[in-house]
């Protein structure tokens, strides 16, 4: 459900991005999303469709890359992967409490057309 | 052409959080984001906690719903210091610009502690500061033993679980323990408080978290404990 307010600001942000570049058109779009943050690829996918209809990324493909949760055992200070949101250290079984990825949520590429030259 | 931007999606949001914030530490004002599924009993806490402490704390609350002003009429019988109520007209969550517009008449100097009763859902408002020091989950004996594993992020996220309806343990297969073991597995170190907010039952302790917190903001030594984000 929170799909559509992150889309809203994903396409503010590009908006932005593309005045900024003079990019004419919006053709793709990269976007980063930490495991924590429940995002649902395909209702990220439907909220852009529909909601990008009339801006310049109407019809631009939004490619969504999933980041792992790793966290950090402060006891044996290895970077683990965490599996089903169990914070425990495979390895020690302490508590993980700093987590390094996997909470992101980021646009990271824009990709357009830029306007003929007046 | 391609267009490096690498920015946090929901950048605007933390900038008008972080005004909310700084607006809130003026005042010295401890303010939790009190969230959980629907008919958990967010309403009954605040009703019960405003009438318990009336003369004790002045408590001031934005009720975030849907729709209706029936919450807000609620905290406001029970003694409320203030209440705003914000409909959301359709929005899942409250966010940071919600937030804003409902302070600018707030009279905050005149306040111990604000709450904001986020939209109950146990989903999006994990994902939107508003400028809180604490987020606070609530959850009811009644939902199960699964939830924290199904909404991780939320109960990762917050400060305090407040495992509420204990007085119904009696009628459900439901064990309390596994309902902590449930939420220390995606938060160790979870503070738990089992509460009861019909009969009272472990409130004291909500208490004298939110009078040790309030100590803490006062000293301005800030948040009970530090974050780390990714």
């Amino acid at each position: 459900m929170h799909e559509t307010s992150i889309i809203e600001e994903l396409l503010a942000i590009v908006q932005r991005t593309a005045e900024e570049n003079r990019l004419v058109r919006v053709t793709g779009l990269s976007v980063r999303a930490g495991e924590m943050r429940a995002v649902v690829p395909e209702l990220m996918q439907e909220a852009f469709t529909v909601m990008s209809r009339g801006t310049l990324a109407e019809g631009a493909t939004l490619e969504i890359e999933s980041v792992p949760l790793k966290a950090r055992c402060r006891t044996c200070r290895r970077i683990v992967r965490v599996e089903q949101f169990a914070f425990f250290c495979p390895r020690c079984g302490k508590a993980l409490s700093e987590i390094v990825s996997g909470k992101e949520l980021d646009l990271v590429q824009v990709t357009g057309d830029k306007g003929d030259s007046p | 052409m391609k267009v490096t931007v690498l920015k946090d999606i929901l950048d605007a949001n933390h900038q008008v959080a972080a005004q909310n914030r700084a607006l809130f530490e003026r005042h010295r004002l401890l303010v939790l984001n009190l969230m959980s599924s629907p008919g958990a009993g967010k309403t009954a806490l605040l009703e019960r906690t405003l009438r318990d402490l009336r003369g004790r704390l002045r408590i001031g609350v934005i009720e975030g719903d849907i729709q209706t002003t029936l919450d807000a009429r609620r905290v406001e019988r029970a003694g409320a210091a203030w209440v705003h109520q914000i409909n959301t007209r359709g929005a899942c969550h409250l966010d940071a610009g919600m937030i804003a517009p409902a302070l600018a008449g707030a009279p905050l100097g005149r306040l111990d502690v604000l709450v904001i009763e986020n939209v109950g859902n146990l989903v999006c408002p994990a994902e939107f500061v508003v400028g809180e020091d604490h987020k606070v989950v609530l959850s009811a004996v009644t939902e199960g033993e699964d939830k924290p594993a199904k909404y991780p992020l939320m109960f990762r996220e917050s400060s305090l679980l407040l495992v509420n309806k204990i007085d119904l343990l009696p009628h459900l297969d439901v064990k309390l323990a596994a309902i902590h073991r449930a939420a220390r597995r995606v938060h160790p170190g979870l503070r738990i408080l089992d509460v009861s907010c019909r009969t009272g039952q472990g409130l004291p302790a909500f208490y004298a978290w939110l009078e040790s917190q309030l100590e803490r903001r006062r000293k301005g030594t800030g948040r009970g404990r530090k974050r780390t984000r990714a």
